[in-house]
């Protein structure tokens, strides 16, 4: 492997790990954006018991 | 352009190791630090209970605004006593919302695979019932 084969070689290494790099970070953004947060599910919970009083409270029996 | 040829299959292989996990982004996961801790079935059934209490808003809300469509509609008025009835303050075991409410309490109580179930069973009566009361509601939104 002379020196521009060599130059050539450490070009495509650098592209595909620029690729890795471009891909890896778009997926973490995208997995952060299908998390759901803490305050989120507080605020679900606060709204399953807004609606517990609207419907009236059925008992929790256990599963049969 | 040789040597680049060459390293063609490692620039292929590391894109497609690198897109390989958006497959399993699709489904929203919880932060396990929150009030859930991580508990995706609950989740899913108290998003269910959301949707069936704002639609039953919705309806009271479109049939104050229209009582005269609703009261020229047989539909439409079963419609509106169902949703009256399922937020009336007296939970009866019919209801929609109080099957929904006990049984995520009871499997958030007790757990196992038995409450899941019974719970999973409720969550597909709660999207038969959404499924039946949304197209009746169409036309008012358009």
């Amino acid at each position: 492997m002379n020196k521009v084969e060599l130059d050539a070689a450490m070009a495509a290494l650098d592209a595909a790990l620029a690729l890795t790099d471009y891909f890896i970070r778009k997926i973490n953004e995208w997995k952060a954006e299908g998390v759901v947060l803490p305050p989120e599910q507080q605020a679900k919970l606060d709204r399953i018991e807004a609606i517990r009083a609207e419907v009236g409270t059925p008992p929790a029996a256990p599963p049969a | 352009m040789k040597t680049l040829r060459r390293f063609l299959p490692l620039i292929a292989l590391l894109a497609v190791f690198a897109v390989s996990p958006i497959a399993c982004t699709s489904q929203q996961t919880l932060d396990p630090a929150g009030a859930y801790a991580g508990d995706y079935v609950l989740w899913t059934a108290d998003t269910i209970i959301v949707d069936v209490s704002d639609l039953c808003d919705t309806v009271k809300g479109i049939a104050q605004r229209n009582p005269a469509v609703f009261a020229a509609s047989p539909s439409l008025t079963a419609l509106l006593a169902r949703v009256e009835k399922e937020k009336d303050g007296n939970w009866q075991s019919d209801e929609v919302l109080a099957q929904l409410l006990a049984a995520r309490d009871a499997y958030k109580a007790f757990g196992g695979a038995q409450a899941a179930a019974t719970l999973q069973d409720k969550v597909k009566l709660a999207r038969a019932f959404l499924a039946e009361a949304r197209p009746l509601l169409l036309s008012f939104i358009k």
